[in-house]
This record gives structure tokens, C-alpha cells and sequence, in this order.
């Protein structure tokens, strides 16, 4: 459900300062719309200002109703690197407070074999199914999930 | 002068999440930039599910950046005199009256001021097209821009230059 559209104008003055300008929109506005958006308001606001028009960002907030758990902290994160085939490029996903899960590993590089030791739990592959199939690398391309590696630095559940 | 979305890049997705104690992180993915709002929302479920099994903290929202910038050929250079401190606070107001929106355009014209006052008028003809530009936008009436409370623009209530660094 989107809770809300803006609309956000950048410009800059002489001395490289920038101000934003920002709008609020109808939410059930589609993305072609946006853009007839932006091409009247830039024509505007070209008019009344005398900074450079440097972008324009359309934000479209989805409200979710998810809940935490009393043991969520921001101070730990699972990090997974997501290779492509030819290694060209990659990118990393770091999850906020990762659930503690099911396994427990003690002695060195506890951390990295925690991680490999999530990684083989059906929960944690349906998620990342998830998220290879459901988002695209930065520069559009497909994840071809080659591998996974992650550091998982919560301390151990006493 | 056109600012453009490029089609070859991925739309912006981020998450953000908060835990136990307040505490935000975010968290960004990329999405196939051919989607309609409908579809995104059901990349933007799917994806919360997986955060949702991945971490116990609240996936509280979720937000998809369209980024319009300018051609390759954008050639303005603002004048010295330019100065984003220095803003045009528009007021509009619904149809009531009771309700409105304040928008700060930076550095606005100096041939928009009238000697000797700090108000523009209203009928200034730039400032009437910025405001039919706000209250009508493309689509035409009743698809304009809004108040926070998601109440309808109707009309432009009054234009005062400012300066955030001088008192008056």
C-alpha cells in the first residue's frame, strides 16, 4: 500500500549550495505521470528561480506493518555477497539484525561458518530465493547467485 | 533543459528497518525499471517476506526512488547573484481554507519583487504559472498536488520572500 508520493526538485546556486523543493503528490499516480510531473513543474520553477535545476526524485513510500521482536538490535547484520557467474560484478546485501537461527558454532572464524551454516537452512535459501528472483544487480542485470559468502556477527545466545 | 529518467538503470528500492530500540538501518535492492506502480508493490511484498525471514527486526516501510536528471547537454550556469538561502515561501491552501502546504522555491527571480515589500503578487505571471503548475499539474484539476494530510490544492493563498540568514 503506498502511504505517500513526493516529489523532490533539486537546485543549486552559484556557490554549488543546493536546496530542495518537494511536493506532495496523489499516491495512485503512475510513473508516467511522474515524468509529465516533472517536466511542468521543471518549466515552473525555471521561470521563478534563477539556480540550476540539477534533478527531480519522485519517492513513492510503501507503509508496511511488520513487527520486531524484543531481541532485535541494529548492532548486528548478516552481510551476503551475491556473485555473478563471471565475476564481473558483484554486490553485497547487508540484513539488519539477522534472526537467531537454528545452529551454533564454536572455535575460529566462528562468524564465517555460522554464516555457511545459515546458508544451508531451507528458511534462509526460500528467503534469498526471494530476493535473487524479486531485485535486479545495480546495474539491471539478473543475480546468477554463483555463490554466497556472509559474516554474521552476533554475539552467541547465552 | 529536460530532466529524463534513464530507462537503462533499475528502479531504487530501500527498506527500512528498526529495531528494539529505535535504532534504523536500510537496506536497498534494485528493481526491473519497465514496472507500473502495481507491479513494484508486488516486488516490494515479495521482498519484505524474505526480509521478514531474515531478520527480527520491524520492516517498517519501504520506498522506490524514480531519479530524473539532467541531459548531457545541460549547459545552465546560474547567475553570482544566485543564492538558495534566499527562497520564495509559496503558501497554498485547499478548499476549505483551513488547510495547507508551504513550498520554498531557492534563489527566486529578482523581477518577481516589487520594490519596497516582500510579497510577490499573485498575479505575477510566472508565479501563476508555478501555481497552476502545483494546483492543476499535468492531469488537470483534482489531480494536483496535496497537503500532508492528503487534502487537494486549490489555489494559492499568498508568495513572500525570505531569507533564512537575515532578519528582517
Amino acid at each position: 500500500m503506498i502511504a505517500r508520493l513526493t516529489l523532490h526538485f533539486t537546485l543549486e546556486d552559484s556557490n554549488r549550495k543546493r536546496a530542495e523543493i518537494r511536493l506532495n503528490l496523489r499516491e495512485d499516480t503512475t510513473f508516467a505521470q511522474v515524468g509529465q510531473w516533472v517536466a511542468s513543474m521543471e518549466a515552473a520553477l525555471s521561470l521563478l528561480s534563477d539556480c540550476a535545476i540539477v534533478k527531480a526524485e519522485a519517492k513513492y513510500s510503501f507503509a508496511l506493518f511488520g513487527q520486531q521482536e524484543a531481541s532485535s538490535t541494529s548492532d548486528c547484520s548478516l552481510v551476503l555477497y551475491v556473485f555473478l557467474g563471471n565475476d564481473t560484478e558483484q554486490a553485497s546485501i547487508s540484513v539488519l539484525s539477522p534472526r537467531i537461527l537454528p545452529v551454533d558454532v564454536v572455535g575460529p572464524y566462528r562468524g564465517f561458518r555460522l554464516a555457511m551454516e545459515a546458508f544451508q537452512l531451507p528458511s534462509v535459501q526460500s528467503a534469498l530465493g526471494l530476493i535473487t528472483t524479486n531485485s535486479f544487480t545495480p546495474i539491471g542485470n539478473s543475480w546468477i547467485a554463483a555463490n554466497y559468502i556472509g559474516s554474521y556477527n552476533r554475539e552467541s545466545p547465552s | 533543459m529536460a530532466l529524463t529518467r534513464d530507462l537503462s538503470l533499475p528502479l531504487q528500492a530501500s527498506f527500512t528497518l528498526s529495531d528494539n530500540n529505535g535504532k534504523n538501518g536500510l537496506m536497498g535492492f534494485w528493481l526491473p525499471n519497465a514496472l507500473t506502480v502495481l507491479e513494484a508493490g508486488t516486488y516490494i511484498a515479495s521482498l519484505e517476506t524474505a526480509l521478514i525471514g531474515l531478520s527480527d527486526a520491524r520492516v517498517e516501510r519501504a520506498t522506490i526512488t524514480l531519479t530524473f536528471t539532467q541531459d548531457v547537454g545541460y549547459t545552465y550556469i546560474a547567475p553570482p547573484s544566485s543564492e538558495v538561502e534566499r527562497k520564495l515561501s509559496v503558501r497554498f491552501l485547499d478548499a476549505t481554507g483551513f488547510y495547507g502546504f508551504k513550498s520554498e522555491v531557492p534563489s527566486p527571480r529578482f523581477t518577481l519583487e516589487v520594490d519596497g515589500t516582500n510579497n510577490v503578487p499573485i498575479t505575477n505571471p510566472a508565479l501563476s504559472l508555478f501555481a497552476d503548475a502545483v494546483v492543476n499539474g499535468p492531469i488537470g484539476p483534482g489531480n494536483g498536488g496535496q497537503t500532508y494530510g492528503g487534502r487537494d490544492l486549490t489555489r494559492i493563498d499568498s508568495a513572500t520572500v525570505i531569507h533564512r540568514n537575515r532578519k528582517a
